[in-house]
This record gives structure tokens, sequence and C-alpha cells, in this order.
């Protein structure tokens, strides 16, 4: 059976938006509200952006671990290992903290978070560092005593590399959009998560075949979950 | 332990043939709607293997000729440096077209599948790239060939041994060269997918870099691109190796409505054919 030319395309697509994505977007946000003082967590979360294969629409299985400390009510500090990347030879880990900005111990039960992280990239093939600063913004509203709670977001990377290796990183910033849902228990908390990431870049006329809203950035879906302590 | 790595990906060989086709060919095919006039003399039309030699890892490639082969050593010839996907049945009616630039038969036409596509023996690579390209220059030589009179062709994928041979050959260098939908480098795909600054070394450890190799090349240069490229794109891609040659001549041909693989058909045979040939005689 012949082949359709397309088809080879798409193997070739399907391979590098594997990669693309692999360090911008591979983790759901885990993290929405503070911790308690004191509080830690250990979490791990699998997902990525959408893409086709063998006809069917399907997340890219990216991993991560991460781990969290509750150094106030109020902060949060962050951080996560890619373990996917590592599999690439590439070490990708992030430190950051949250912030609550507004509490949502109101009548309403709608709080607001910020977040900054700093990305870290160092490949063992060529020595390769790249960093990245991060920052984003939660509201949430928690529902049934704080056991349930839907959020949303943006959240948005920088370029830091300078004067620009190629044209296309003339691109300043990398914004995501996110939505969740958080089930909460006493011991554990499961995200379930849905982003539309670099909304702003139109996805044609370039080597991936992105799966986004129209013909603008890509869409990803994430499941992660974190245990406390 | 080993690493994932996405090398791989740049190629996309179809091996499932028990021969080639050429027009008797059913699948799809690069521009399919070349006229029934461009047909090429069969008595002129050799199938051959060549063996290859990457650094100690041989292989037996195939490759096309078209034209009189007892008249290398007088001819011009194209040579003729495929793109990415299946083998040289896709690829076919290029050649037809080729080999009717300026007329039938006017320049001789050499096209091979590299290792790993088509009937050609062993497993794609880069430096594969570069040895089975040179083994058809060594086959050319042999035959009488001259560098004065060998045109260099690549087209996609095909670009970078088709740059990469023009700027550095112990064999034949040839007198011109021709690139059609050229990538910037395996790093400039990435870079260009994902908006960031991200080492290629991150996702494969490929070496291919058209826009630095372009700047080696002193020979006259030809770029054909469409404005329209969906796949490799006008703007980040072709037009860095354009700009960065620094030879005696150079000319840009972009077709406003071409994509990636139809630039002769939307810019017309025979206005492409006419490009070609200007080019050539110049």
């Amino acid at each position: 059976m012949e082949r359709p030319l397309k088809s080879y395309y798409i193997l070739i697509l399907n391979g590098l938006l594997w990669a693309i994505f692999l360090l911008q977007s591979c983790s759901p946000i885990i993290h929405v509200k503070p911790l308690k003082t004191k509080q830690m967590a250990i979490s791990a979360s699998l997902g990525g952006p959408l893409i086709k294969f063998s006809g069917l629409v399907i997340p890219v299985p990216m991993t991560n671990l991460g781990f969290a400390y509750g150094l106030t009510n109020k902060t949060t500090i962050t951080s996560n290992v890619g373990t996917t990347s590592l599999a690439f030879g590439v070490g990708q880990m992030d430190l950051g903290f949250l912030r609550e900005i507004i509490s949502s111990e109101n009548k309403s039960k709608i709080g607001i978070s910020g977040f900054a992280k700093t990305h870290f990239f160092l490949d063992k093939w060529k020595s390769q560092f790249r960093w990245y600063p991060e920052l984003g913004i939660n509201v949430f509203k928690e529902f049934k005593e704080g056991k349930n709670m839907i959020y949303a977001g943006a959240s948005t990377w920088f370029e830091t590399k300078f004067p620009a290796e190629t044209s296309t990183s003339k691109n300043v910033w990398m914004p995501m959009f996110h939505v969740g849902f958080q089930k909460r228990t006493e011991k554990w908390n499961f995200n379930y998560e849905l982003k539309w990431i670099a909304p702003q870049m139109n996805n044609e006329k370039i080597v991936v075949d992105y799966i986004g809203i129209g013909s603008q950035g890509t869409l990803g879906i994430y499941f992660g979950l974190s245990r406390k302590f | 332990m080993s690493c994932l790595r996405l090398d791989d990906n740049l190629f996309n060989p179809d091996k499932e043939i028990n021969s080639y086709q050429l027009n008797d060919f059913k699948g799809e095919r690069e521009i399919s709607d070349l006229p029934s006039s461009y047909v090429v003399d069969k008595n002129l039309t050799s199938i051959f293997t060549l063996e290859s030699n990457d650094n100690g890892d041989k292989a037996r490639i195939y490759a096309i000729y078209v034209g009189d082969k007892n008249r290398i050593s007088t001819d011009t010839v194209i040579l003729y440096c495929h793109g990415n996907k299946a083998n040289m049945d896709v690829y076919w009616n290029r050649v037809k077209l080729l080999a009717n630039v300026g007329g039938k038969h006017r320049y001789g036409v050499l096209m091979m599948d590299y290792r790993g596509y088509g009937l050609s023996e062993g497993k794609p690579s880069e430096s594969g790239l570069y040895a089975d390209v040179k083994s058809c220059l060594q086959w050319l030589k042999e035959n009488g060939m001259s560098g004065s009179r060998l045109i260099m062709y690549g087209y996609s994928l095909g670009c970078a041994p088709a740059t990469r041979l023009c700027a550095q050959n112990d064999i034949l260098e040839p007198s011109k060269l021709i690139l059609e939908a050229p990538f910037a480098s395996a790093e400039a795909m990435i870079q260009d997918a994902s908006k960031f600054s991200l080492p290629g070394s991150y996702f494969v450890n490929l070496e291919v870099n058209n826009a630095e190799q372009i700047r080696e090349v002193d020979v006259p240069f030809c770029w054909l691109h469409g404005e329209e490229d969906d796949f490799l794109s006008r703007k980040y891609q072709g037009q860095r190796v354009y700009d960065n040659y620094k030879g005696p001549w150079k000319e840009a041909h972009i077709d406003p409505k071409a994509v990636h693989n139809d630039i002769p058909s939307k810019m017309g045979f025979q206005n492409y054919s006419k490009v070609l040939l200007d080019f050539i005689l110049r």
C-alpha cells in the first residue's frame, strides 16, 4: 500500500512536536493554593501537548516529579525535575515560589495566587545551558469546604538568549493559559488541567503540526497528583 | 544507558518496494501534474548500483541516470539530491522535468536513493548522506565528468549534501549550486517550531547546518522557495541560507503561492525550466 506524501511529513512532525514542548510545557500548575506553614508535598504529573498519532489525538506522555514546602501560610517554594527530559540527556529543573495574593477565606471562596519560577536546562551533549524565567497567576474558587477547586490563569516564559541566534528567538515571551480542576483530600491533591500554549503563535508555516485553536498555538492536557505531609 | 534522540526523524524512507516503478509508480508523487510531454527516452534511462563508503560503513545504493552514459565526458549533468521522503519513485517526475530543461535530454540527470531509501542498503544517517552523494560524484568522475560541467541540485533534505559537497569536496567541485526549499539547520528547525532559543543538542546530534556551510560555497548559487512553504518557512529557513552566501553570484526565485513541494508546478513548468536554464547558461 502506498503511503500518501502527507504522512511522511507527519512522521517528522510528530517527532519534533514531541521535542518542542518537552521543555516548555511539560507540567500542570499542581500548586494553585499555598501549602500550610512547614507543610511539604511531593508531586508527579503526566501529560503534554496534543498530537495526532495513528489518526488519534493523544497527549504526549511527559512526566515530572516535584517538591514543595510551605514557608508560610502564604508562600510556598516549589521545585520540579523533568524526568522525560532526562531521557533525552537534558537535565531540567525549575525553582520558584507560589504566593497567595488574595485569600480564598472569604464568602465567595475565590482566591488569587501568583508564582515565579526559573527553569534551568543543561544537556550532556554540548553542555548547552539555558534558563528561562516564568511568571504566572491563578484565580481559583473552592467548593465543598475546599475539597474541590476550579482554577484558571495565565503564565509566560521569557526569552533570555539575546541577541537572537535565530530569527525565531526574537520572541520575548511564551504565554500560556490554563484552566483546571483540583480534587483535594487531607493528604492528596489531584489536578486535571487544560493548557493553551503560545496562543500568539501562528502554527502554520512551521515544521510542526500543532493542534491549537484555529491556527494559533497548541493545546495540552495534563494530570497531576501530589501527596502532602 | 542510551538517550532518546530525534535524529532519525530527519529521514522518512520507504523501503517497502521490490523494484523501482518510475513511470508506472501508482503512489502519490512529487509534481504529479507534470504533462505527459515531459517524457524521457527509456533507452537513456539507467538504474544501477554504487558502493558508498561512510567511514567503513559500506552500503550498496541505487541510482538513476537519465542521459547517454557514453557522453558524460562531454555533457553537462545535473546531480539531483532528493528530499526526505520515500524513494526515487516519488521524485521521478522531477528528474523527467530536469531532463527536459532546455530541450529533451539537453542535460544528463543523476539521482540516487540515499542509504536506507528504496532499494538502497543500510540505514539513513547524516554522514551517510554525504557519503552516498560522494559515491555519485566518484561515479561521474570515473565516467569522464569534470566539475565545470556539473550542476548540483538539492531539494529540501537534499540541500544538505548538495551544499556540503559544493563547499567541501575532494572529488569534483560542481560549477553551480541550486537549492530548492532548503532548511537552515536542524537547530533552526527546532527553534523555528519552538519560537524559543532551544539548542538543537537538546534533541538531536545532527550537525547539518546549511546556513553556515553556504558561506564556504564559492560557485554561483540559485535559490528557489515557496512563500507559502508550510514545512520549511521561506523567511526563517531558506532566507538565512541565501543571506549567508558570499560567493560570486546568487539569485532568488520566490514563488508567492508555492508551498514546500510544488514550486515547479506553481511557477509553471516552462517558467521553472527557463529559470534553471538561464542560471545554468549564465
